[in-house]
């Protein structure tokens, strides 16, 4: 006994405590006898759900992003980024009024065409090893993941199969009882009647 | 609280603990549920976003002003200048943001997802427990409703011995009654054969009768 709890305070939150164990009794059903537990499965139901709703949709997204591949994109930005370099050496030029006469800018543009297909497959190819990178560390968070994903699940499998063991067992042990108790009453009968036969005998 | 002495059980009164148990375990779920949870909520919100692009657009603009002392130089000269090489830097530059953004990212996703295994892991143990308290009460009570049932049979059958004992008594008491009575009969029988008939006045006077009138 926790003997009287913290003195006058203590009654008014008796009352609150004793409440709540009612309203989780009315909640789970007043003819059950484990209110308690039959709340923690609910509650843990629920938070099943809850995870379900909210961390599967991420854990969805996570799996569908190893998929995902910035290859296109870099080689496309790579063409962009070679038009925004010639034209911010053109206004440069224009800034500074630098001429270029046109056998130079011959050169240059030669020049720049092959190394724009240069850097396009670079960035191809750079964009590649990235995303193999991210995808090997991605992929190895998600193995560990899944991992507790099956270990949890063949542990509620194991504690399920407890369960079912346990109930099976307690059942043929109460019909084994059963039809002893009822051997025994049978046993009973014939032995009151064979009594009742031979007082009769004996009487009549 | 046994009842000593035969009176029905009464049930196991609720401790102060375990109410005290119960209600801070309900504290502390509502506690979680109204501040933590909210924030698990943003922390996902936060997760599944990618702010890949916004690193990207950073990197590209750092990139670009930190080109523009050498672009200025390389426009200055009349020698012809290859473009492609500031292309590639910024195309390095978007490469690396963009796999730095992504990597970012799915670290901040993993992260919530143990987060959610957590939630998980916890859920199963504490259905696992639950489950197992609510069998093993349905297992007790089948089993006391056995017991109760066995204890009822087992008056039933004191009954039904006892009905036959008694049966078996009266059976017997007959017997003997009616052999006292047999074995009262014959001795009765025997003695006035010997005493009583034999020797009365009325036969005495009969046998003289019978000799005085010269017999049959």
């Amino acid at each position: 006994m926790a003997g009287g709890g913290g003195g006058g305070g203590g009654g008014g939150a008796r009352k609150k405590i004793e409440a709540s164990i009612k309203a989780t009794a009315a909640l789970t059903g007043s003819s059950s006898k484990t209110p308690l537990a039959d709340e923690l499965a609910r509650i843990s139901r629920d938070e099943f759900d809850r995870y379900l709703e909210m961390y599967r949709p991420l854990e969805d997204k996570t799996i569908d992003s190893l998929n995902e591949s910035t290859v296109a994109s870099s080689m496309e930005r790579a063409g962009g980024e070679q038009v925004r370099a010639r034209q911010a050496l053109e206004r440069m030029r224009g800034r500074y009024g630098t001429e270029v006469n046109p056998t130079m800018m011959a050169a240059e543009a030669r020049q720049n065409n092959l190394s724009g297909a240069l850097n396009t497959m670079t960035a191809g190819n750079t964009a590649k090893l990235r995303d193999l990178d991210n995808q090997r560390q991605t992929l190895a968070g998600l193995l560990n993941v899944g991992q507790t994903v099956r270990q949890e699940s063949m542990g509620n499998y194991s504690a399920a199969s407890g369960l079912e063991g346990a109930r099976n067992q307690a059942n043929q042990a109460n019909k084994a009882a059963y039809k002893q108790q009822q051997a025994a009453n049978r046993n009973a009968t014939i032995q009151a009647g064979a009594t009742l036969a031979m007082a009769a005998m004996m009487a009549f | 609280m046994s009842g000593g002495g035969g009176g029905k059980p009464q049930d196991v009164p609720v401790s102060e603990g375990e109410k005290l148990q119960a209600q801070t375990a309900k504290d502390q779920y509502a506690y979680y549920q109204q501040r933590y949870v909210p924030l698990e909520q943003r922390g996902i919100a936060d997760a599944m976003q990618d702010h890949t692009a916004r690193l990207v657009g950073q990197t590209s603009g750092g990139a670009m002003r930190s080109a523009t002392g050498g672009l200025a130089a390389a426009a200055l000269s009349h020698g012809p200048v290859d473009s492609g090489g500031l292309g590639a830097g910024l195309t390095q530059g978007y490469v690396d943001a963009t796999a730095a953004g992504i990597r970012e990212r799915d670290d901040r996703r993993l992260d919530m997802l143990n987060v959610g295994r957590g939630l998980s892991a916890d859920t199963s143990k504490s259905l696992s427990d639950a489950a197992r308290l609510q069998t093993d009460a349905a297992i007790a009570d089948v089993q006391s409703r056995l017991a109760e049932q066995q204890a009822k049979n087992s008056t039933r059958q004191a009954i039904v011995g006892g009905l036959a004992a008694v049966g078996g008594m009266y059976g017997t008491k007959q017997l003997l009654n009616y052999q006292s009575s047999q074995q009262a009969l014959k001795t009765s029988l025997s003695q006035g054969g010997s005493m009583a008939g034999y020797t009365s006045p009325q036969f005495q006077n009969w046998v003289t009768a019978q000799r005085a009138g010269g017999g049959r």
